[in-house]
């Protein structure tokens, strides 16, 4: 007996030198406090969109409180008066082009409600030009569209005016400023 | 291009809301936008108004005309781009653009007239 408590003291001892408590406890808590938590994040909730979207592409989430959304989906609230491809799904994102496309000089001007703090804001759709065709995110959402005879708020045109190219590659949608309301 | 994130978004005169929604997606922020053919704004448009038939030149030219927005806040849109754009050419003599100036040219429009109009008025600048 005298022994054996002495081969397990000696195990014990080796075994704390080598080894911190600290870091004993961390593990323990990290694994407990992860599986309790990873389901909640966003990355967890971006994945379950995914799967219900479906646009071949991962979500890009905002994570702003006044500019909520996913701006890889038509639902974005930016995207009210959309009719092309979204740029934040080939190569850009919601404000910019993607590399080695140029922004056209004009656009189609309209207003979109932002459900943060339910003020409409006036967006500008302009379209990416001068780079391959992206076939990604095609919305066509329309609101405060207009019929072709009224060329400056009609979203079918092609807006690559003032640009080397004229081939179409994306759109991204521009805060311009608060919209006045109505009177 | 004046871009703002949500945060910095800028509550707007009535005039430069409407420039922005009736304007500037063709003209440009600046009124520099030459693309479609559109007459390049800025440090140019005041010019019109030293010509006879200038001022209702202005008021008669189809993106005016076509503009969806009540008479009296487009003589006040008219009259904020002049004092915007182009200053520099405005008449000392420069008076706001009144309702009834804009209802006649809306009544008057120049169509496919409009390039010609133009050039007979560019002539006589010279």
């Amino acid at each position: 007996m005298g022994q054996f408590d002495k081969w397990t003291e000696l195990m014990t001892r080796k075994m704390a030198s080598k080894s911190s408590r600290r870091g004993f406890f961390t593990k323990v808590a990290g694994a407990a406090l992860g599986g309790a938590v990873l389901p909640t994040l966003p990355i967890a909730r971006a994945s379950a969109q995914v799967a219900a979207e479906d646009n071949g592409v991962d979500p890009i989430i905002t994570g702003l409180e006044n500019d909520p959304g996913d701006t890889t989906s038509c639902d974005y609230w930016r995207y009210c008066g959309i009719d092309g491809q979204l740029c934040s799904c080939c190569g850009g994102s919601h404000t910019t082009c993607p590399p080695g496309t140029e922004m056209s000089q004009i656009a189609w001007v309209g207003t979109c409600r932002n459900p943060a703090d339910n003020r409409n804001y006036i967006i500008s759709y302009n379209d990416c030009c001068g780079g391959p065709s992206c076939e990604r995110c095609f919305c066509n959402r329309n609101e405060s569209d207009t019929p072709v005879i009224r060329p400056q708020s009609n979203n079918d045109i092609i807006w690559c005016f003032g640009t080397d190219s004229e081939s179409y590659t994306c759109t991204v949608g521009l805060v311009l400023g608060v919209a006045l309301e109505d009177e | 291009m004046t871009i703002c994130s949500i945060a910095n978004a800028q509550d707007l005169s009535r005039a430069q809301y409407n420039w922005m929604l009736n304007c500037q997606g063709c003209h440009g922020a600046e009124g520099k936008v030459a693309a479609i053919d559109t007459p390049v704004l800025n440090n140019n448009v005041a010019t019109f108004l030293s010509v006879d038939g200038g001022r209702e030149y202005l008021t008669s030219v189809p993106g005016v005309v076509n503009a969806p927005i009540k008479d009296a806040d487009k003589a006040e849109l008219l009259t904020w781009i002049i004092n915007k754009f182009d200053p520099e050419h405005k008449p000392t003599d420069f008076k706001p653009f009144t309702e009834e100036e804009v209802t006649r040219g809306r009544l008057n429009p120049l169509l496919i007239q409009a390039p010609f109009r133009r050039i007979e008025l560019l002539k006589k600048m010279k």
